[in-house]
């Protein structure tokens, strides 16, 4: 059974019927997408580890209980199910975001990329790294956009109608966003251009 | 000349939610003011970066999850 050939659907039904192979193909074809919607909102490594767990223990209680309905959406239902778990902890436990580098927790979260040459994927992974910190700087208002928008697949009406706004606010909270994220980006190369220092 | 859309018709272009009307209006903006088509190029490369940033979990987080699975029956209807 090859994970490319099979459609979620096809990879649940197999599961129905206790086939715990197609579950893993399912975990791993969407297990990274759900930990990065869960790590964004959270911000912390080890709270999106223990959550990414228990969004998809719910998700298999559903399924095996018989209380999931297949309707083709399997990805949109379960990063619904991980932001709504993610959004819960987040207020719980609110902080103030700081700029923070990942505290020996490099060891769990790593940058996916596809096969490329090792000066390629350092670069990558240094914009990515950023990024990472950028989004995290975030306005929560802002990053919940982003992430909605990115991760989870929403449209901005979606988005929208699940924030209980309207689209103009919607999508002046993303266009804030990416003028942040784009103001950070420049800082960080200005800080190294060196024609600032001509004189 | 006044551009007849907003900064939130420029940003449903930029993530390909415009009308083709709006889509079509904003081309021609861009193709006649560098600057705008300047910005628009920036703001379309991040979200480019957005959409490829991937985190991946643990391996242990994954093996609990499947250890989970295996445990659990399917209730029978």
């Amino acid at each position: 059974m090859k994970n490319v050939e099979m459609s979620d659907s096809h990879l649940l039904s197999h599961y129905a019927k206790g086939d715990e192979q197609a579950f893993s193909m399912l975990l791993n074809r969407h297990k990274d997408r759900v930990y990065t919607t869960i790590y964004l909102i959270v911000k912390d490594s080890y709270l999106a580890e223990d959550i990414l767990q228990e969004v998809f223990i719910k998700a298999i209680t559903m399924i095996k209980s018989g209380r999931y309905n297949d309707e083709g959406k399997f990805l949109p239902w379960i990063l619904r199910i991980a932001h709504n778990m993610a959004i819960d902890q987040f207020r719980k436990t609110k902080r103030s975001p700081l700029i923070v580098t990942e505290d020996g927790s490099n060891i769990f979260n790593t940058l996916a990329f596809s096969e490329t040459s090792v000066e390629e994927i350092q670069i990558k992974q240094d914009t990515y790294e950023l990024l990472k910190v950028h989004i995290k700087e975030l306005p929560d208002l802002q990053r919940e956009v982003l992430v909605m928008r990115h991760y989870m697949q929403m449209s901005f009406q979606e988005i929208a109608v699940a924030t209980d706004v309207s689209i103009n606010t919607a999508l002046g909270r993303m266009r804030y966003a990416l003028i942040n994220l784009r103001k950070k980006f420049k800082q960080k190369t200005n800080a190294y251009d060196p024609k600032l220092y001509n004189k | 000349m006044t551009p007849n859309f907003t900064t939130n018709d420029a940003l449903k272009y930029i993530y390909q939610e415009a009308s083709s009307q709006l889509t079509a209006q904003i081309h021609i903006a861009r193709n006649r003011d560098d600057s705008f088509n300047e910005v628009l190029l920036e703001f379309e490369s991040l979200r480019l970066k957005l959409d490829q940033l991937r985190l991946t979990p643990n391996n242990l987080s994954i093996e609990k999850i499947l250890a989970y699975s295996r445990k659990q029956k399917f209730e029978s209807a």
